[in-house]
């Protein structure tokens, strides 16, 4: 081994020592986006899990006797988006919506069933002309104002949808009756017909196989939360480079055998090797613990190696950014402070906190000057859409570059900085 | 300048920081004897520093040449690196490693692996006296066990010269003797020391020459002796530094601080500086209160003026500002 393996290992064993001695930031760096991963994971499962969907509570006050209620009932029943219950007092419905015991209510008013056919008759001239026209059947909606108005927006789809069909019902019968009244042989005019079109359900799919490119929960949680821990490395990287710095050990190694780059790739690789082994963690606790507390498991997609120069290219990108708060901040105080805030701003411009795809578009469009952002996006190619290394390489690369520029700048004002101390 | 005897040759040195006017070392020429305790003293801003910086590497002179150990610094300075040792006068060390850690890695940084590197550590160790609390964390220390790993750190390669930079600031006597003794059995062992201080006394006990600087310049130079015998002559303070072969016992010294004579005594375990009013009366005492301890002297300096004094009478300020 040269004297000089030596000297960057000798360095290694100190930060190595520095670290894992600062509770603190053993707290910051594992701990903390460990509960993170966990708690948002869960608590954002439902909003991003699109084939379960968002489930919606939802009364139904069904006082119709006939089947256009039953019908009505049963559409929204057997739809997976709703938990229905159903009630009979009218009256509580309001005081049930308004006090978000119920997020939509549905009333079926009595004869709902008869008084569609009558209409019906007396359109199609089935009943006598001076009997008094009978007016539309108003099935009355309810919605908790709490709700965002695209949930509203797609529930009065709904149910016009499911008002649609029961008229449909409804009309064939009364068409039937008045082509028999017409003279048709009965038996010959059918009483209900098939749908003409074929019914929209999925998107049409672009992909080679069935899946959506949606991300699950845990698939924006986890690599999201992750990138975010292994760029809190800034805290304790900064903080003891600054620290040296103030309390005279560089100067002291600048007097000695070692070049300071040495002392630095010495700090570099312990902190390089925290990285993988956060990331590492987070993706178990993803696949594993997540599932136990009745998540969904993390699925890495059909090329999971493929994270791996990604992951090493944020790592870089991190301890590049840990150097430059290192060389332009004068206390160690100021570092904790400049550096947790930045990346915490970073985190947020990256679509870690909230994620990309329910920011407007201006945000969307911000959160590409995050280096964080480019993380994300090339795990959530790999996790989501499958695939490979070169797919993200512009995401590998970009990080790179992040890193690189952060290293010079941080190396060369150190340097600068040094030699006036 | 005599390049056998002279450990360090300095001459015609000067150095203005960027986006300053005034330099901070101005033409500076010093030689330092091999094997010697030199002093180097002078107020914040005198240009002590600047002066030790350009002597270890730290920075370079605008004008002027450095040898050390007959290499000039301009183009030898790695080797001149593994001769020197670093003593800064703020605590560099890494408070949650532990003695033995910290040494490891600064042996390491000089360049020592191995069997070596484990020897220079014990060595280390045992000269601050820190063996038994060699595996606690440092920031249990106090400040004077710190200083003494400071001083450890310094020593670990086994320097030719050691700079100190006001190496005991803020501890407790205890440990600042603990301090002169080794640096004395360093220096007696062949160790050339460079030593920055704010105290005179300091200086007076330990140092062979001494230099001091004021707005980037070596203001006086010389021996103790010298020095004094200038100061003497310029005004009629009085005091007494006495150097003994044997340890000084703790009774004399109660003696002499309970002397109505005695304005001021600092003591170390073998040499005694005391300022008096009646110089001549507390001389004769110190010296009978050795002659029936059968305590050799080693040297004696009496003057009418001690360094503080003639710092004030060159600089028109105190050491201590």
């Amino acid at each position: 081994m040269t004297v000089q393996t030596h000297q960057i290992l000798a360095a290694a064993r100190k930060e190595f020592h520095l670290v894992l001695r600062d509770r603190e930031a053993l707290a910051t760096l594992f701990l903390l986006p460990a509960m993170f991963v966990l708690i948002m994971s869960l608590a954002l499962q439902d909003a991003f899990n699109e084939r379960a969907g968002v489930r919606f509570s939802m009364l139904v006050v069904n006082q119709d006797d006939g089947r256009t209620g039953k019908a009505l009932l049963k559409f929204f029943d057997d739809h997976a988006s709703f938990e229905v219950t159903t009630g009979d007092n009218p009256d509580a419905i309001g005081d049930a919506v308004r006090t978000g015991q119920y997020q939509f209510a549905l009333h079926i008013p009595p004869q709902a069933s008869a008084l569609g056919r009558l209409r019906a008759q007396q359109q199609l001239g089935l009943v006598t002309k001076t009997a008094r026209p009978q007016p539309r059947i108003a099935i009355r909606f309810f919605a908790d104002p709490t709700l965002r108005a695209d949930y509203r927006l797609l529930m009065v789809n709904a149910i016009n949808n499911a008002l649609q069909g029961a008229e449909a019902r409804i009309l064939m019968k009364a068409y039937s009756a008045l082509a028999t009244t017409l003279g048709a042989p009965p038996g010959s005019v059918p009483r209900k017909v098939t749908r003409l079109f074929q019914e929209v359900t999925d998107p049409y799919n672009v992909n080679k196989e069935h899946r959506d490119h949606v991300p699950t929960s845990v698939q924006q949680n986890a690599p999201g939360w992750g990138l975010l821990a292994m760029f809190f490395l800034v805290v304790p990287l900064a903080g003891t480079l600054v620290h040296e710095r103030m309390e005279g050990n560089l100067t002291r190694l600048q007097t000695m055998s070692a070049p300071i780059s040495l002392l630095l790739l010495g700090k570099m690789a312990p902190y390089f090797i925290i990285n993988q082994i956060q990331f590492g963690l987070i993706l178990l606790e993803g696949i594993y613990l997540l599932p136990l507390f009745g998540g969904e498991a993390l699925t890495l997609g059909a090329h999971p190696w493929a994270i791996v120069p990604l992951t090493f290219a944020i790592s870089f990108a991190a301890i590049g950014y840990g150097l430059l708060v290192a060389a332009f901040c004068r206390t160690p105080e100021q570092a904790t402070v400049f550096g947790a805030t930045s990346v915490l701003i970073l985190g947020a411009l990256g679509g870690i906190m909230v994620p990309k795809v329910i920011m407007p578009p201006t945000m969307q469009a911000l959160t590409n000057i995050s280096p964080m952002s480019w993380g994300l996006d090339g795990f959530l190619e790999v996790f989501v859409r499958d695939e490979n290394v070169m797919a993200i390489l512009d995401n590998t690369a970009a990080l790179v570059v992040f890193g690189i520029v952060c290293l010079g700048t941080g190396i060369l004002h150190f340097h600068r900085k040094l030699a006036h101390a | 300048m005599d390049y056998h005897n002279d450990f360090i040759a300095i001459s015609g040195v000067s150095k203005t920081y960027p986006n300053t006017d005034t330099p901070a070392v101005r033409n500076i020429s010093l030689s330092i004897r091999r094997g010697s305790i030199f002093g180097l003293l002078g107020p914040n801003g005198a240009g002590k520093t600047t002066l030790l910086s350009m002597l270890s590497g730290l920075l370079h002179q605008d004008s002027g040449n450095i040898v050390v150990d007959g290499l000039d610094t301009q183009d030898n300075m790695a080797a001149i690196k593994s001769r020197l040792g670093l003593v800064p006068q703020d605590l560099a060390l890494y408070p949650s490693l532990t003695a033995h850690e910290n040494l490891a890695f600064f042996g390491s940084m000089q360049g020592l692996t191995g069997d070596m590197l484990q020897t220079r550590i014990d060595a280390c160790l045992r000269l601050s006296k820190l063996e038994d609390r060699a595996h606690q964390r440092v920031n249990s220390y106090s400040g004077g066990l710190k200083r003494r790993l400071n001083l450890a750190v310094g020593l670990i390669h086994q320097p030719q010269l050691l700079i100190l930079d006001e190496p005991t600031v803020g501890i407790d006597p205890q440990s600042r003797n603990f301090i002169y003794d080794s640096l004395t059995h360093l220096n007696e062992a062949g160790m050339t020391i460079i030593y920055t201080t704010h105290y005179m006394e300091e200086v007076e006990q330990l140092c062979d020459d001494i230099a001091i600087m004021d707005q980037g310049q070596v203001i006086a130079n010389g021996t103790l002796d010298e020095l004094l015998a200038h100061g003497s002559a310029r005004d009629t303070s009085h005091s007494i530094h006495l150097r003994t072969e044997q340890d000084i016992p703790s009774n004399i010294l109660e003696t002499l601080r309970r002397h109505e004579a005695v304005e001021q005594l600092n003591s170390n375990t073998r040499s005694l500086h005391i300022t008096s009013h009646n110089a001549e009366q507390i001389l004769h005492d110190t010296l009978e209160l050795f002659r029936r301890k059968n305590i050799t002297l080693r040297s004696i300096n009496y003057g009418a003026a001690n360094l503080e004094q003639l710092f004030l009478q060159l600089t028109g300020a105190s050491l201590r500002d």
